[in-house]
């Protein structure tokens, strides 16, 4: 790392004040407006907004905003900020309750009923829940002022209601290795430089969700580090079109069907899972002002702790949704086949409820039995939300192997749209796609691709390794089972030492 | 046409309703046009309140100060017909 005071600072556009985003038309206009570096299939994109693998995600987002505006959502799509009274998105706010915890949850399942796929904006609101408890905590320690700072860092973002990506994953290089020992330093991303009027640095972020529709990224540290990895301690805010920023969209399963804008791509309207991309930060300048964790290592942990908890609690929200929606387009599958009255498909339908209901019981019990944090943040359970997305890493495999079961292999194995519209094949497909009579043809493949989009490839991955991949939670579990305590009590009870 | 009532309508947040209820508000909307003007329920000089919940929960009713009016609550699309009739009844007063 190189010490240099006092060089010229690049300007960076976060410093243009922004007007506040309130409709999904503003959102769209805010991301044409951005001119970030973002790249899809080996080709820079213009912009975003007018991509066709782009815009479903970009819908999706835009619903976070467009839901907030309408009466009938309004009790949970939106809260009163802390800081000024107002009311504001509540992907912006900081849980003040209990309450606030559980609502959180609500409006996950209540978007996802909406979008049938992810809608991205939780991931920045749990980095700024998580790194608003953190900060206070470490200025407590290291009489800092971090807190303050991050609070004017919010207020920019309740009253912008810019979408926010948070940014934890890194590359890692060689798992077996800590940071500084990678064959290449940039593998976690770290501080490079520190100057007078901020910092500089270097190295990417991996599996971001939302990524190219978001206006900035809050930088978390991946892990936690030791005290010769303090320059990867390190937590910053910057806008996604600041120079050496660059966004590299990843590819997901039948992503070209996006292309054709027809039925065959199952959700036309908002795609499928979030839309992750690679984001790299080659020599990236950071203001001080939005720099939030630089250097002090021991409390590192804590903040990852804290984002992977608040990002598990989710999952419970947003895939208990999605399942409602898979398991309506089963029931119809079923229906539109004439399956529906068979016994075993509705006790796969009800096992399929019952898988659903389970991952929601849990995010709405990990906050239920969530608690006060120093900052007066509200924290939910943290090995309650652990176990929480640990079921998901099983719930929604096996509530998609039944939505296979149920739909049979005509998932799999069905023409394309282009052959349903075919002057000469048309009527064949038309004929022998037939299902009860009455119910159009088109109709049920649309199901059948709705079940295909939601149940495979990407979707089922993301539920595996979003918020962190099984084994992380297991490692929580060794943290905060309390074996010790248990023991204790089996041993009381049969009277041992 | 006369005065019309005032009725102001707050719905719960809507996680997870067991049946639509847009569908139904709109339904009862067209249907008492003439004798009932419908507003937000945080407008001034309300004679009633509907709260419209998706399911017996009854979110709507969370954080609401009280109120010395007319209040009826619905959980259900089965409760369509009794809003109605209370709401034509509650004009007539």
């Amino acid at each position: 790392m190189n010490e240099v005071t006092d060089p010229p600072s690049p300007k960076i556009s976060e410093e243009k004040r922004m007007k506040r985003i309130v409709t999904k038309e503003d959102y769209i206009q805010s991301l044409k407006d951005l001119h970030h570096v973002v790249y899809y299939n080996g080709k820079r994109v213009e912009d975003v907004t007018e991509h066709p693998a782009l815009r479903p995600h970009i819908n999706s987002a835009a619903l976070t905003y467009e839901l907030a505006l309408r009466p009938e959502h309004e009790e949970l799509m939106t809260a009163a900020s802390h800081l000024t009274g107002r009311k504001i998105n509540r992907f912006t706010h900081i849980h003040q309750s209990i309450d606030d915890l559980i609502k959180k949850v609500q409006m996950l399942r209540l978007i996802a009923h909406e979008t049938g796929s992810c809608f991205q904006r939780c991931v920045g609101f749990d980095a700024l829940n998580a790194v608003y408890m953190t900060a206070y905590d470490i200025d407590q320690k290291y009489k800092t002022d971090y807190f303050e700072r991050f609070k004017r860092y919010l207020l920019h973002v309740q009253e912008s209601n810019v979408m926010v990506v948070g940014g934890m994953t890194d590359p890692k290089g060689d798992r077996s290795l800590p940071p500084g020992k990678q064959a290449d330093p940039d593998l976690f991303t770290h501080v490079v430089e520190r100057r007078a009027d901020g910092i500089i640095i270097r190295g990417a972020k991996a599996h971001m969700t939302g990524a190219v529709n978001s206006h900035e990224i809050l930088i978390m540290p991946t892990q936690a580090m030791r005290e010769e990895e303090k320059d990867y301690a390190l937590a910053c805010a910057l806008p996604l079109n600041a120079p050496g920023v660059i966004l590299i969209f990843g590819r997901q399963t039948n992503e070209e069907r996006k292309c054709e804008e027809g039925f065959d791509a199952g959700n036309p309207q908002f795609g499928l899972v979030g839309g992750e991309a690679l984001i790299i930060f080659e020599d990236v300048f950071v203001p001080w002002e939005r720099v939030f964790l630089c250097g002090e290592y021991d409390l590192s942990g804590l903040l990852v702790e804290r984002f992977a908890t608040l990002h598990r609690q989710n999952y419970g929200g947003c895939k208990g949704g999605v399942s409602d929606v898979l398991i309506g387009a089963s029931a119809l599958a079923a229906e539109f086949q004439g399956t529906a009255g068979a016994s075993h498909i509705k006790e796969k339908l009800a096992e399929m409820v019952h898988l659903a209901e389970t991952i929601y019981a849990g995010s709405v019990a990990c906050s239920a039995m969530g608690y006060k944090t120093p900052s007066g943040a509200y924290y939910p359970d943290p090995l309650l939300a652990n176990t929480t997305k640990h079921n998901v890493t099983r719930h929604i495999y096996e509530i998609a192997r039944l939505a296979h079961d149920i739909s049979g292999g005509i998932v799999a194995t069905m023409p394309f749209q282009g052959d349903l519209e075919n002057s000469e094949v048309g009527r064949y497909v038309k004929k022998y796609l037939a299902g009860v009579q009455g119910i159009p043809v088109e109709a049920r493949m649309k199901i059948l691709r709705l079940i295909e989009n939601m149940s495979g490839g990407t979707a089922l991955v993301e539920s595996m390794h979003g918020a962190g991949s099984p084994q992380t939670q297991k490692v929580m579990y060794g943290r905060l089972g309390n074996l010790e305590q248990k023991k204790h009590w089996a041993k009381r009870l049969v009277k041992i030492d | 046409m006369g005065i019309r009532a005032k009725i102001g309508i707050k719905y719960c947040g809507g996680c997870n309703p067991a049946y639509e209820r847009m569908e139904m508000i709109e339904r009862v909307q067209s249907q008492l046009r003439d004798q009932i003007l419908f507003l937000r329920y945080d407008e001034q000089g309300l004679d009633g309140l509907i709260l419209v919940n998706g399911c017996p929960r009854s979110c709507a009713a969370k954080d609401l100060s009280h109120r010395e009016i007319f209040c009826h609550s619905i959980t259900a699309e089965s409760e369509l017909e009794i809003l109605i009739e209370r709401l034509t009844g509650f004009n007539k007063q």
